[in-house]
């Protein structure tokens, strides 16, 4: 039991240290999304907008999902 | 140094790859020579060590037995016991990791400080994250998976899956390019310092021992840690998949 709490420390201390970049991927990753489709398109700053606000969407989906990871199995 | 902090070129082939012509020559760097050693050390040390087991281990069959029940049970505790069968591939990536960011330590580049290496690894990951979700509920209820809680979410699932692996090459890597160029500056301006004390021909020696302190953070601290987030976020995250 007690070894079994150990790990479990260790599991959400890797998890909280991912917290972080977590936050900021996805937001680039929309950012070179919108970034290749206007320049293919010629859309100006359309598509950056667009997957910009994705990405920041996709970022709080994230860490919704690590934050109730234990929620969900009780 | 003047070619900044990339690793070093070993052999260049001199022709291009049929098709891949604007990746430029066929090269071998530093990065993947020193992952054929630390491949060729764990191979020769697994098949050295398993030749003569016995039933009642002696010294070093002891302490392989230890290392091979610590890290199922690591992989039993973390993703439960019904995935137990992960262990080796999660004992592999631990031990190769591990070895990889200590290697700093006896001289060598860690092939973990080469992007190509850590997103390779985490590719690994990512597929085996998909596959097995796939595997375990069936494509029809993985595939149902994007569209919750409700359609419009679709994108913002497909862009958060893609920045597991983005997020856990970079992370290592990051840490420990940086351990290697911050230890590769300390170096150099320990050198100058000797230089600017006693003379252009003086030997650099304030190189031995003032770094040992820093090595062990950066070579041992950081590189034990990070192998070990590595391994437990994969654990983490194929476990979340299949649940």
């Amino acid at each position: 039991m007690n070894n079994n709490n150990k790990i479990k420390i260790f599991q959400n201390l890797a998890l909280v240290s991912q917290i972080g970049i977590m936050m900021i991927v996805p937001i680039v990753i929309g950012l070179f999304i919108g970034k290749f489709l206007d320049e293919k398109l010629g859309t100006g700053y359309v598509f950056l907008f667009i997957f910009l606000v994705i990405g920041v969407g996709a970022a709080f989906i994230n860490l919704y999902k690590i934050g109730m990871r234990d929620q969900k199995k009780k | 140094m003047e070619s900044g902090f990339g690793p070093k070129i070993v052999w260049d082939s001199g022709w291009k790859v049929p098709g891949l012509e604007f990746l430029g020559n066929f090269q071998i760097t530093e990065t993947v020579t020193v992952t054929w050693l630390i491949m060729i050390g764990l191979i020769v040390f697994s098949m050295l060590s398993t030749r003569k087991l016995e039933k009642i281990p002696k010294k070093l069959q002891l302490v392989l037995e230890i290392l091979v029940g610590s890290i199922n049970n690591l992989t039993a505790q973390t993703m439960g016991e019904d995935k137990k069968s992960f262990a080796p591939y999660m004992g592999t990536i631990l031990l190769f990791l591990a070895i990889a960011n200590l290697s700093g330590l006896i001289g060598l580049r860690p092939p973990t400080a080469d992007v190509n290496t850590t997103i390779g690894l985490a590719m690994m990951t990512f597929t085996l994250i998909h596959f097995n979700g796939v595997r375990k509920k069936g494509i029809g209820r993985y595939l149902k998976e994007f569209t919750e809680p409700f359609i419009p979410m679709l994108p913002l699932n497909i862009i958060g899956e893609l920045a597991t692996p983005i997020s856990l090459g970079f992370r290592l890597f990051g840490n420990i390019i940086g351990g290697l160029i911050i230890m590769n500056l300390i170096y150099s301006a320990l050198a100058g310092l000797s230089t600017a004390l006693f003379g252009p021909s003086a030997l650099p020696i304030f190189q031995a021992g003032l770094p040992a302190v820093l090595h062990v953070y950066f070579d041992l601290f950081a590189g034990v840690l990070q192998s070990f987030i590595f391994t437990m976020l994969t654990m983490v995250y194929i476990s979340m998949k299949m649940d």
